[in-house]
């Protein structure tokens, strides 16, 4: 009897504590069969995002988490974390990031990140690092867009609860001396406290 | 929809014998019994998640899914010469209930999940559900025929097949808010629900049993399956596929 009782006052603290908030942290990866490997381009807070690297998709997983905002010191970094598969159908891969400087942007809360609504920045203009396993690189854009298509102040229950920002990227250019392609870039990705660091 | 399903009906209706040399009025039936439909999640572009995953933890939202129908009517039988076959058709009152719902939490899943029920500039609100129900009211005009391969006195099995054409006459959604204090904004949600079609048709196949005296009241149990909508986008918010179902029934025999 204790142990029934004791199993059904864990289970419901288990339920209880998966809060809207984690629910909506939670990947929700769909593929598009446009682009085997690559999420499909959605607006609801999916928090996956996906490119082609060289060929080979580079996508979010659910072992890192897929977007952050860092604003440290004045400067503004949008970054996605995920894995370069070995192929299309792959399901394990190297870590790898891709980090845009966004400028002109000082957000003192994640709600301002509702300004880039609508934005394109062409990525000769800005800074973008790329980090595989760790090791982080300049990216010498020779060509490249990182376009913000929607953002959303999302209000779950009638409370602000994240910020969605969809949109596209893409680029071509130099790191580490060697040449890189990342092409056909989407995310979709929910900014909420938890991943918006003001240092 | 409502013109397929007329279609089909009458081209049943076509197939009745019309010689009224081969058939005779034999019995007034009363019915009851239900239904319950397999079924999936309607495209409703407006739950999170992909529905297409309905199992998967990791990829989708899993929301539980059925349809199910009760029903009462009253029909007229005819009986061929041989009385092999049986011919009927009446008037039913059927209550059909689609229901999306969060109630079985295998896997550990959230007890709700997420609906856009508003998107205004830059905002854009969801509510948390625990469970929608439509249920609507139908008259239908059913066509039915029995055939009855064995002889028997007191007990007879037969084999159905039936087409059935349902109007809607009412129709209403109940909506469980996860968030009570949001219960408000249930108009605004059900605006965004696919409405069920004013017309649906159905087709089944059954088996069943009669049994009873000879010109007395004869009583009837029948397993009905499988049966389906012709139009599976008619239900509304869920998507039936296959169902089942039973049927109770008692015969009042007249011009014996």
């Amino acid at each position: 009897m204790k142990t029934t009782l004791l199993f059904a006052v864990v289970l419901t603290i288990f339920l209880t504590g998966c809060t809207r908030e984690t629910e909506l942290q939670r990947t929700i990866f769909i593929e598009d069969p446009d682009a085997p490997g690559l999420p499909q381009y959605s607006e609801w807070g999916y928090n996956t995002f996906g490119a082609y690297f060289d060929r080979l998709p580079f996508v979010s997983t659910h072992t890192y988490v897929p977007a952050r905002f860092i604003i440290d010191q004045g400067a503004t970094t949008f970054q996605l974390e995920g894995e370069r598969r070995e192929s299309s159908f792959g399901t394990y891969g190297e870590n790898h990031m891709l980090s845009f400087t966004i400028p002109e942007m000082d957000p003192r809360d994640y709600e301002d990140l509702l300004a880039l609504h609508g934005i394109t920045y062409n990525l000769k203009d800005i800074d973008v690092f790329l980090s595989i396993g760790g090791i982080p690189e300049a990216v010498t854009v020779s060509e490249g867009m990182l376009k913000f298509q929607r953002a959303q102040h999302l209000w779950v229950d009638g409370k602000p609860t994240q910020v969605i920002l969809s949109g596209y990227f893409e680029l071509q250019g130099m790191a580490g001396g060697r040449a890189v392609s990342i092409q056909q870039g989407r995310f979709d990705v929910g900014i909420m406290p938890g991943n918006f660091f003001l240092m | 929809m409502a013109k397929s399903s007329l279609t089909f009906v009458l081209l049943v209706a076509l197939f009745l014998p019309r010689n009224a040399e081969t058939q005779s009025l034999s019995a007034i039936s009363g019915q009851a019994g239900g239904y319950v439909y397999f079924a999936e999640p309607a495209d409703i572009e407006n739950i999170r998640g992909n529905l297409d995953y309905a199992t998967s933890d990791d990829n989708g939202t899993s929301i539980g899914s059925v349809l199910s129908s009760a029903f009462g009517g009253i029909s007229l039988e005819l009986t061929s010469k041989n009385g092999r076959f049986v011919y009927a058709s009446g008037l039913k009152y059927s209550r059909v209930s689609g229901k999306l719902s969060m109630d079985h939490l295998y896997s550990f899943h959230t007890p709700y999940f997420f609906f856009r029920f508003r998107e205004s500039g830059l905002v854009t609100e969801y509510v948390t559900l625990r469970k929608v129900i439509q249920h609507s009211d139908f008259i239908g005009i059913p066509l039915e025929v029995r055939c009855f391969p064995f002889d028997g006195r007191r007990v007879r099995f037969y084999i159905k097949g039936a087409a059935e054409v349902n109007y809607k006459i009412a129709t209403a959604t109940e909506i469980d808010f996860y968030e009570p204090a949001m219960s408000k904004y249930k108009k605004q949600v059900e605006a965004e629900l696919p409405a069920v079609a004013q017309v649906h048709g159905v087709l089944s196949l059954a088996g069943g049993i009669r049994f009873g005296k000879p010109d007395a009241i004869l009583f009837g149990f029948e397993f009905a399956g499988p049966a389906a909508f012709i139009s599976n986008d008619a239900a509304g918010i869920v998507r039936p596929t296959v169902g089942a179902g039973f049927l109770f029934s008692v015969l009042i025999p007249v011009n014996r």
